[in-house]
């Protein structure tokens, strides 16, 4: 019967003779495992990171919400162009003389003409 | 993935977690509830219900890195309730067979018969003994292992695998 001295034990494994035995075991174990599987999955308390990542999405769109209804409180209810004072004309404001005509062009600047300028105004 | 955390794990309804300790498992608990029903169909059954009792119990289980020892007790449980029930249900003694009923060609027909031998030659081995040899020679687990996952002190668990293996080499001799 046995006579080399090993005996052959794997012959009571049901996988020996049938390769899918046990996928088929396992998969009887699981769908009636199912059942308690989703029962626990239920009932488990929630850990810390799960906790943050729900009050993060709650969080993330009531900060936008909130963002743009402070936004369209904030922004002035009409702008008109042109409605601020432009630079040149509070240089000028006030003043009653001509302003220097080779001051104010850039491509006429001529030294001499500008010292002229300068010394029959002053 | 070690035991604990697959426990942890299943503990929290994690379905993959779960059946990885099936699938580590699973042959262990046949072969055990194997040596104390002696019938593969009904030891299939008592490994079968032993894991969804485990489930059931998984926050019981007070040290998860020793699953494979607390599902084999459950499984030696389950199987020797088996026993009784079948026991109270037949009066006829209940063998260590492993037979087929199917019908099987020539050589099939011919290992059926060695099963057959090897299953009554078991069958003469103290409970212990059928499930050391099983669990070493079969699932391959180490004596520590085994030790650990039965409560039994190593040096019995190697003793007790030595005359197993001694007795079952006798009762399987050609001629006797």
């Amino acid at each position: 019967m046995v006579d080399n001295g090993s005996i052959p034990l794997e012959l009571l494994d049901p996988g020996n003779s049938d390769p899918g035995h046990w996928a088929r075991f396992q998969a009887r174990v699981m769908a009636l495992a199912g059942p308690e599987l989703a029962r626990r999955r239920a009932t488990r308390p929630l850990t810390v990171g799960e906790v943050l990542a729900s009050w993060w999405r709650l969080l993330v769109p009531a900060s936008v919400v909130a963002a743009a209804a402070m936004a369209s409180l904030l922004m002035p209810a009409e702008t008109t162009p042109g409605a601020g004072i432009a630079i040149e004309e509070a240089l000028v404001a006030g003043v009653d003389d001509e302003p220097l005509p080779a001051v104010l062009v850039a491509d006429q600047v001529d030294e001499v003409a500008f010292l002229v300028a300068i010394e029959g105004g002053g | 993935m070690d035991d604990a955390t697959l426990v942890a794990l299943a503990r929290s309804g994690d379905g993959d977690a779960f059946g990885q300790l099936v699938t580590r498992y699973r042959r262990a608990a046949f072969l055990v509830a194997l040596s104390v029903i002696g019938r593969p169909e009904d030891a299939e059954d008592a490994a079968q219900e032993a894991f969804l009792v485990a489930l059931e119990r998984l926050d019981d289980c007070r040290r998860p890195s020793r699953f494979g020892g607390w599902l084999m007790t459950i499984v030696r449980n389950r199987s020797n309730n088996l026993v009784r029930r079948e026991a109270l249900r037949a009066t006829e003694q209940i063998p260590f067979s492993a037979r087929s009923s199917t019908p099987t060609p020539e050589k099939e027909a011919q290992l059926s018969e060695l099963r057959d031998e090897i299953a009554r030659a078991l069958g003469e081995l103290p409970e212990v003994q059928r499930q050391i040899v099983l669990l070493h020679d079969l699932e391959g687990w180490k004596h520590r292992e085994i030790a650990q996952r039965l409560g039994l002190p190593a040096g019995t668990v190697r003793s007790h695998l030595h005359y197993a293996r001694k007795s079952l080499r006798k009762l399987l001799k050609p001629g006797e």
